[in-house]
């Protein structure tokens, strides 16, 4: 089963145990892992952010409702995509939630394509998060490679400075900085000024 | 007539000689002192006649006045037989008087106002021609009982009756009964009150507090309402759910039968389940409440608690339950109590509602048997209770400390459990909360009513 800890997870959140019971067989038909809790806290107990997932969330709960388990995770900066569900559909509520980066906010009782289509989308959203993330660590670990100085270079590439001119800042010759150049060029594995561009943005070098 | 007597006697013996001269001196002596007693005899029988003659006159006198005073308490009796008779005649009360058999023997005026019939036509026949038909056989039974055994419920108080008018419908009465003799005989007199006028007052009031009570639910239920909806939305959310998993299974070369039939048994649950919430918050806002029907109070408070549980869930109340099982049940308005139940229940949720957010919140309710005839309910909160200025105020109505209440909510329930013949009352620790007591009589009780 080890294989499967990084299978994505539907984490469905809700005290009522009718609706934990229909939709965790609901999930389940449609394919997904669910992992369900009666509670805010019983699921921040055992949330494992490894995990790629979603979450399924009832907003108005005993002790933690869960805008506050969304507040909470915020803090603690584990952005799962949430789909919240309610049973009332209170405008202020759903406002909060779509503030806080909620997916969507469905009130009970919904359409189940609506809310398989969303947890899909969450997943997604969640897959392609994680993807994201990882290749800027691996950019950040290629920009690691570069010297002192190639980095000098390539802050002057970026912010539009011709080789010419970032020769004449540098004082250097044209030549150096055409070297340094093709360095950074093959360091960062990019084949073009459009690609360079890209991963500085992806660096928040710009 | 002795005197002349004695003169004879002493002429007879003149001619006899002395010896016989000597008898005659001696008959003459006894005579004579006969004589003297006789005239003795003949004062002291003269001195009694005249004492005689003189009480004589004096009772004569003594009967003289009697006479005159016989004659004038005739004549009083007379004024005051008219007057009582212009008392029994103007009187507002029906009087009518029967003897053992239950016959008329007398009746009012007012009778023929209250029941439409004149003195004539009800004299000498049963008085159970002023009752409606299964009163009268029993009111037979129960002068033949008073006579024979000498006790009766009813003799010296105040009854509620219905009476037949000759028209043929049915008066409600306040009946007193009293009984009297002549001459050995025993009589009963009744005095009757029409008290439609009251029972008329007494019905406006019941139905404009049923108004009253209908209009408060309705806003009850308002402000009740999105908690309701969340709790039919959630069975309704399941079903949902349920029934496309079912759809899926069906479609599934291999059906699972078991599997279905479990899923199928849960839907069937919370069908049910949204139902009741439905069904009871219809009944809830129905207008036409009057009857009363035998209720368990217990079931009655875990309605009231569904209907309150998504504001409990969500202030994070502790609830505790105390109910008494077999309790007698309740002869009652159940829509009327439950307004009341829900009204102490909201309070008590409203009380706790600005409590410091970690404050432990607790809800206890408790039913018990009050003596052997009534039955409590305890609705307490650790709230704020209430301040010693405004418990005098608190039942009044519109009187409120809500920005949005109406002040209504204590004034129609108590006046809903007093028409219950019940009693609302409550007890605080300013500070610590407050509990409020519902006591209604059970049904045994109620029958009496
Ligand atoms: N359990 C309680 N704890 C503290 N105060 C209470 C409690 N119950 C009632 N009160 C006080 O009594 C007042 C009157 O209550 P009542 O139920 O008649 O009206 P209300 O709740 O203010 O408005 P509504 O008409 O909506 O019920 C309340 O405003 C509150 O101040
Ligand atoms: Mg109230």
């Amino acid at each position: 089963m080890v294989f499967e800890q990084n299978n994505p997870v539907v984490y469905l959140v809700d005290d009522e145990f009718a609706i934990r019971d229909s939709l965790t067989l609901l999930i389940e038909t449609a394919g997904f892992d669910v992992q369900s809790f009666a509670s805010a806290l019983e699921f921040l107990d055992c949330y494992d952010p490894e995990r790629p997932g979603c979450l399924l969330l009832d907003v108005r709960m005993p002790e933690m409702s869960g805008l506050e388990l969304q507040k909470a995770l915020n803090e603690r900066s584990l952005d799962i995509p949430i789909i919240f569900i309610s049973g009332h559909a209170e405008v202020a509520d759903s406002a909060k939630a779509f503030r806080a980066g909620a997916i969507d906010f469905l009130e009970k009782p919904f359409e189940n394509s609506v809310l398989l289509e969303r947890i899909a989308e969450g997943i997604h959203k969640d897959i392609y998060a994680r993807s994201q993330q990882s290749l800027k660590r691996e950019i950040l670990q290629r920009l690691g490679q570069l010297t002192p100085r190639e980095m000098e270079v390539l802050r002057l590439i970026i912010s539009s400075h011709s080789n010419k001119e970032s020769a004449k800042i540098l004082k250097v010759s044209n030549r150096t900085v055409d070297a340094h150049r093709a360095r950074i060029m093959e360091k960062l594995q990019a084949d073009s000024l459009a690609e360079l561009m890209k991963i500085a943005m992806q660096c928040d070098l710009l | 007539m002795t005197s002349e007597s004695n003169s004879s006697i002493a002429l007879g013996f003149c001619d006899k000689p002395s010896v016989e001269a000597a008898e005659l001196r001696k008959c003459l002596s006894i005579a004579q002192q006969r004589l003297l007693a006789s005239e003795e005899r003949i004062g002291i029988l003269e001195q009694k006649l005249a004492e005689q003659t003189r009480e004589l006159t004096e009772s004569n006198q003594a009967l003289r006045r009697n006479i005159a005073a016989l004659e004038e308490s005739k004549q009083r009796l007379r004024e005051r037989e008219a007057k009582l008779n212009s008392i029994f005649n103007a009187a507002v009360e029906g009087i009518i008087t029967i003897d053992r058999n239950g016959c008329v023997v007398t009746a009012n005026a007012a009778i023929k106002a209250i029941l439409g019939y004149a003195e004539e036509e009800l004299v000498g026949r049963s008085i159970n021609m002023l009752m409606p038909s299964e009163q009268g056989v029993q009111h037979d039974r129960h002068i033949k009982d008073y006579i024979d055994h000498g006790h009766s419920k009813i003799i010296g108080s105040i009854r509620e009756v219905e009476g037949l008018h000759k028209g043929g419908w049915t008066v409600p009465l306040d009946l007193s009964l009293a009984e009297f003799f002549i001459d050995g005989e025993i009589y009963f007199t009744g005095i009757l009150r029409d008290t439609s006028q009251r029972k008329l007052q007494e019905q406006e009031n019941r139905e404009h507090l049923e108004e009253l009570a209908h209009v408060t639910r309705l806003g009850l239920m308002g402000e009740m309402a999105s908690g309701i909806a969340h709790e039919v939305n959630q069975p309704l959310t399941a079903i949902v759910a349920y029934t496309e998993v079912s759809l899926n299974l069906l479609k599934m070369p291999r059906l699972d039968t078991e599997k279905l039939a479990g899923i199928l048994a849960k839907t069937h649950q919370q069908a049910l389940r949204a139902g009741q919430i439905i069904h009871r918050m219809r009944d809830f806002i129905r207008s036409k409440t009057a009857t009363r029907t035998l209720v368990c109070i217990n079931q009655l408070i875990r309605d009231c608690i569904g209907l309150c549980s998504d504001d409990i869930k969500l202030q994070n109340i502790k609830l505790g339950l105390e109910l008494t099982n077999d309790l007698p049940l309740v002869y009652v308005n159940e829509v009327q109590i439950e307004q009341v139940v829900l009204n102490l229940l909201r309070n008590a949720i409203e009380a706790m509602k600005d409590l410091a957010h970690d404050h432990p919140r607790r809800l206890a309710i408790h039913t018990r048997l009050d003596g052997r005839r009534f039955i409590e309910i305890g609705v307490e909160d650790n709230g704020p209770g209430i301040a010693a200025a405004e418990l005098a105020k608190i039942m009044t109505p519109f009187y409120t400390t809500k920005k949005n209440g109406m002040g209504m909510g204590l004034s129609i329930s108590r006046s809903l459990i007093e028409a219950h013949h019940g009693a609302l009352r409550f007890n605080s620790l300013p500070g610590n909360g407050c509990t409020f007591y519902v006591t209604l009589p059970s049904k045994e009780q109620a029958n009496g009513f």
